[in-house]
C-alpha cells in the first residue's frame, strides 16, 4: 500500500505550477468567451469519451457519481502537452504549450460514501493576433505593430461526494466554483525610426475577474458488472465579470449554459470493453450577452472507444485504449460554427495493483485531431499524461 | 516505496518536460484585433506648453574651468589673460656628490626657469603664428575670485586691479607660438623674478600669459614652471625639477550680458536657460489632428508615447562662438521659487546631448531634439513614479558648469525658429470584454 500524503504533496505541487489549468490551443479561444476546455483525465481522453460512464471508480468533474466506486484513497493529476498547426486564410502559424486540465482526490468515507475535491479547467481565453502596417509620423512612413492578447480563462473548484446506494445503484453530487481572470491587451509598437526618436510602445490593457456557482449531479447504474450507465447534469450560475480597475463597478452577466451528458460503457469480451456518450449545452443565453460574436446555440459532443486490457507484464496489466470524440464549440468564428474532432489512442501502465484496483498508474494518451471554422483550419497533437496514486 | 519514488520521478519528468515552450495560437488577421489605434503627432509651439523664458548666469568661476584663455581684441571685443600660480618650489634634491654618493641638498639656488605653456590646438582662433607674452603679476591676487575688475572679490573684502585685466605688470618673456613647432611655448624666466614667484607669502605672485596678436584667441591647456637648480655638493651641475602644483584661472572682457532675446546656455561664469511648463488640459487643433483623435481632445499621461522639446540653434557672436561641440543637458528645476540658486533634478537625457559647433556659425543652424516622454507623462498625470508633485520649470544648461568660455544660442520664443515640443499620441477605446 501506498501512503497517500506523499503523493498529496506531488499533486498539490501540480496545483501550484497550474493556477489556471487550461490545454486548449486554438485561435477560437478568440471567439466569444474562449474555447471550453474539459477536465478529462487520460484515460478518458484515450478512449475519446465524454467524461462519464467508464468502468471503475475514478474522480472526474463531469461524472459525480464515479467516484463512489473508489476504494481507497486516490489522487489524480493530469498533465497535458499540446502542440499544433493553424492555417488561417492560407497563412501558417503553430502552436504549443502544457497545461493541467485536472487534479482530483477522493476520499472513503465510510462503506459507501467517498468524498471528492476536484480542479479543472473549464474555458481558454488565451490566444494573440498581431498585425504590421504603415502610418504616416510628420510626413515620413512608419512601420507599426499591433498585437492582441487575451490571457486568461476559468477553471473550477469542487468539493463534492459520492455513494453507492445499492451496489449497483450510485449517485454523486458536487458543487463549486468557476473562477479566473481575464487580461486583454493591445500593445502598439513602432520600428526603423532614427535614432533619439525611439517612441514608447502603446499599451492599454484591462483585467477582470470572473466567478459564476455551479452544482452538477449524477448517478449510474451498473448491471451485472458488464454494462455501466451513467448520466450527470452541470448547472452553472450566472458569470459575474468585474473589472479590476478601481473606478470600474459595472458587472457584467454571462449566463453559462446546463450541460447535461450520458454516457454507458459495456464488457464486449473478457478483455475488451466500450464505451460511449453524448453531451449537450445550450450556450445561447451566454451569446445573448456578447459584445463580439456570437454563440452557436446547442453543442452537442460525441464521443467513444474502447479498452483492451492488454498484455500482462510482471503480473500487471497493460490497458490500451483507442477512441474517437467530435463535438461543437459554442462561440461563433468569423461567423462560421466550429467543430473539433479527434482520433485517440492511449496507454495504462499500472506499477501497482491490488486485484483490480490499482494503486499507481500512468495513464497516456495522444490525440490527433482538427479544428475547423470557415477559413480557419486547425490540427493538433494533444498528448494527455494522468498519474494516479491510491492508498491508506 | 521504492514504487512511489519511482512513480514520482515520472510526475516530475513529466512535469520538467512539459514547461519547455508555450506558444500562444497567433493570427495575422489584423481583422482580429478588437482595437482600433490612431497614432497622430502634434507640434506645439513654444507659447502653447510654455511661459515666460529667462536666463541666469553666475554658476562657477573661471578657476572651476581647470584651463586658461588667452585672447586680444578678438572679435573686436573679447580680451583674456591666463593667470598662473606656481606650486612652492622643491626644497631639496638628490644628487650624487664627486665621491659617487646620494646626498640630499636642501641648499638650492635657482639661476634659470622657463614657463612651459601647452595650448589645445583644435581651439585656435586667429593666424598663427601667435605672439604669446608672459609677465609677472605685481598686485596680490586670489585665484578663486579674480576677474577683469577684481583681483579679490570675496565677501570679506574686493581689491580691483589697479589697471583692469591684471595690471599692472612686469614683462618676463615673450614667445612666437607657431603650430608647426608644436603644441607649446617656452618662455624663460630670470633668476630675480624666480626668486619672487619662491616666496609663497607673496600674494602677488603669479604669471599672467597674454595673446599679443591681435584678433586671435587660443585655449590654454597647461602652463608649469621649469626649474634649473645648481645644488651645493656638486656646483658644477645643473639639476631640472619643476614646482608643485598650483592653480590657473582666466579673467576676461566683456562679460556677455545676460541674454533677453535668445535662450543660452555655457560660458564662464555659466548660464542656463529656464522657462516654465503651462501644458493645456485639452488640445483644440489643429485641424488635421482633430481629423484623427476628434476635438476637443484631453491630454492623459497613457495616451502620449513619444515627447520631444526641439530647439533650433542659433548663430552665437564670433568671440564666444564654441570651438568645441558643448554638451547639453535639461534637468527640472526642484525650487522656481529659489532661482537662481535652485536645486535641480535629475537629468532627463540619458546621456548629455553633443552641440556641434558648427551650429552656432552664422552658416550654422541646427535641429536639437530632446526626447522627455516620460517627463511629459508626469507634466500631464501632475505626479512622478514616485508619487511626488512633477516639477514644472525646466532648466536648460551646459552638462559640465561652467565648462568653457563658449555659449551656446537657441532661437528664442516667438522667433521663426522657436522652440516647440513634438508630441506623438496614441489613442484607443480601450479594451473591453468581448
Amino acid at each position: 500500500m501506498i501512503r497517500i500524503a506523499p503523493c498529496l504533496s506531488v499533486c498539490l505541487a501540480f496545483l501550484l505550477l497550474s493556477p489556471l489549468p487550461s490545454e486548449a490551443q486554438s485561435l477560437l479561444s478568440s471567439g466569444g468567451f474562449g474555447i471550453p476546455v474539459e477536465p478529462f483525465d487520460a484515460r478518458a481522453r484515450g478512449m475519446g469519451s465524454v467524461g462519464i460512464g467508464l468502468f471503475g471508480g475514478y474522480v472526474l468533474p463531469t461524472d459525480p457519481s464515479a467516484a463512489a466506486e473508489l476504494r481507497l484513497p486516490t489522487i489524480t493529476a493530469s498533465l497535458q502537452p499540446t502542440s499544433g498547426t493553424i492555417d488561417f486564410n492560407g497563412v501558417s502559424g503553430e502552436s504549443s504549450g502544457s497545461r493541467f486540465p485536472l487534479l482530483g482526490v477522493g476520499y472513503p468515507v465510510g462503506e459507501r460514501t467517498v468524498a471528492t475535491l476536484s480542479f479543472g479547467s473549464y474555458l481558454d481565453q488565451r490566444w494573440r493576433a498581431q498585425s504590421e502596417s504603415t502610418i504616416v509620423l510628420a510626413g515620413e512612413n512608419v512601420s507599426v505593430t499591433d498585437a492582441f492578447t487575451s490571457d486568461g480563462g476559468l477553471s473550477t473548484i469542487r468539493i463534492g461526494a459520492a455513494r453507492r446506494l445499492t451496489d449497483q445503484f450510485a449517485v454523486g453530487i458536487t458543487g463549486g466554483v468557476h473562477t479566473g481572470e481575464l487580461t486583454r491587451s493591445f500593445v502598439r509598437t513602432f520600428q526603423g525610426l532614427p535614432e533619439g526618436e525611439e517612441i514608447q510602445p502603446f499599451e492599454t490593457t484591462g483585467s477582470w475577474q470572473m466567478q459564476a456557482p455551479t452544482v452538477a449531479v449524477g448517478a449510474h447504474w451498473d448491471f451485472q458488472e458488464f454494462f455501466r450507465l451513467a448520466g450527470s447534469v452541470t448547472w452553472s450560475g450566472s458569470l459575474e465579470i468585474s473589472d479590476n480597475r478601481p473606478d470600474a463597478d459595472e458587472v457584467r452577466k454571462l449566463d453559462l449554459p446546463v450541460e447535461y451528458r450520458l454516457g454507458a460503457s459495456a464488457i464486449l469480451t473478457s478483455r475488451v470493453s466500450m464505451n460511449a456518450g453524448v453531451g449537450y449545452a445550450d450556450w445561447t443565453d451566454a451569446g445573448a450577452a456578447l459584445e463580439e460574436g456570437e454563440s452557436t446555440g446547442a453543442v452537442w459532443n460525441f464521443g467513444g472507444g474502447l479498452e483492451w486490457e492488454g498484455p500482462t507484464l510482471i503480473g500487471r496489466s497493460f490497458p490500451i485504449r483507442l477512441g474517437y470524440h467530435r463535438g461543437d464549440l459554442p462561440f461563433e468564428f468569423g461567423g462560421s460554427a466550429p467543430s473539433e474532432s479527434a482520433l485517440s489512442g492511449g496507454f495504462a501502465i499500472n506499477f501497482s495493483q491490488v486485484e483490480n484496483i490499482p494503486l499507481a498508474r500512468l495513464d497516456v494518451a495522444v490525440e490527433r485531431g482538427t479544428r475547423e471554422a470557415g477559413a480557419l483550419s486547425e490540427s493538433f497533437w494533444r498528448s494527455t499524461f494522468s498519474l494516479r496514486l491510491s492508498g491508506r | 516505496m521504492n514504487l512511489f519514488k519511482t512513480t514520482a520521478a515520472l510526475g516530475a519528468v513529466l512535469l520538467v518536460g512539459a514547461g519547455c515552450s508555450e506558444e500562444l495560437p497567433t493570427s495575422p488577421d489584423p481583422g482580429m484585433i478588437p482595437v482600433e489605434a490612431r497614432t497622430v503627432e502634434v507640434r506645439l509651439p513654444f507659447a502653447s506648453f510654455a511661459e515666460n523664458p529667462r536666463t541666469y548666469s553666475g554658476f562657477g568661476s573661471t578657476s572651476d574651468v581647470g584651463r586658461g584663455e588667452i585672447a586680444r581684441d578678438f572679435d573686436g571685443v573679447l580680451n583674456a589673460h591666463t593667470l598662473v600660480r606656481f606650486g612652492a618650489f622643491p626644497r631639496s634634491v638628490t644628487v650624487r656628490d664627486t665621491a659617487g654618493v646620494s646626498r640630499t641638498d636642501s641648499v638650492l639656488t635657482f639661476p634659470e626657469g622657463r614657463i612651459v605653456v601647452h595650448f589645445d590646438t583644435l581651439s585656435i582662433r586667429g593666424e598663427p603664428p601667435l605672439d604669446v607674452s608672459a609677465a609677472a603679476i605685481l598686485t596680490p591676487w586670489q585665484s578663486r575670485t579674480a576677474t577683469w575688475e577684481m583681483a579679490v572679490d570675496t565677501l570679506g573684502g574686493s581689491e580691483p586691479w589697479p589697471t583692469p585685466g591684471g595690471g599692472p605688470v612686469r614683462s618676463v618673456a615673450q614667445a612666437e607660438w607657431n603650430l608647426a613647432d608644436g603644441d607649446s611655448v617656452v618662455m624663460a624666466v630670470d633668476s630675480a623674478t624666480l626668486a619672487e614667484w619662491r616666496d609663497t607669502t607673496n600674494l602677488a605672485r603669479g604669471v599672467r600669459l597674454s595673446m599679443e596678436t591681435p584678433d586671435a584667441r587660443v585655449r590654454v591647456r597647461t602652463a608649469a614652471l621649469r626649474l634649473d637648480t645648481r645644488p651645493s655638493v656638486r656646483p658644477d651641475t645643473i639639476v631640472q625639477t619643476s614646482t608643485g602644483s598650483g592653480s590657473i584661472t582666466f579673467i576676461y572682457d566683456p562679460v556677455p550680458d545676460p541674454a533677453e532675446e535668445v535662450l543660452r546656455i555655457g560660458g564662464v561664469p555659466a548660464t542656463r536657460a529656464v522657462f516654465d511648463l503651462n501644458f493645456p488640459e485639452v488640445l483644440d487643433g489643429p485641424e488635421e489632428v482633430c481629423e484623427v483623435l476628434g476635438c476637443p481632445f484631453e491630454l492623459n499621461p497613457e495616451s502620449v508615447i513619444f515627447a520631444s522639446l526641439v530647439l533650433q540653434a542659433a548663430p552665437t557672436p564670433r568671440a564666444f562662438r564654441p570651438v568645441q561641440s558643448l554638451s547639453l543637458d535639461v534637468r527640472p528645476v526642484l525650487s522656481p521659487e529659489r532661482l537662481p540658486r535652485s536645486p535641480l533634478g535629475s537629468s532627463l537625457l540619458q546621456a548629455p546631448r553633443e552641440l556641434p559647433a558648427s551650429y552656432f556659425t552664422e552658416d550654422g543652424g541646427g535641429s536639437i531634439a530632446i526626447p522627455m516622454t516620460s517627463f511629459v507623462q508626469a507634466v500631464i498625470s501632475g505626479t512622478t513614479n514616485q508619487g511626488q508633485a512633477t516639477p514644472r520649470t525646466l532648466a536648460l544648461l551646459s552638462a559640465f558648469e561652467p565648462e568653457s568660455l563658449d555659449l551656446a544660442t537657441f532661437a528664442p520664443p516667438g522667433s521663426e525658429n522657436e522652440p516647440y515640443l513634438r508630441i506623438v499620441f496614441t489613442l484607443t477605446d480601450g479594451v473591453t470584454l468581448p
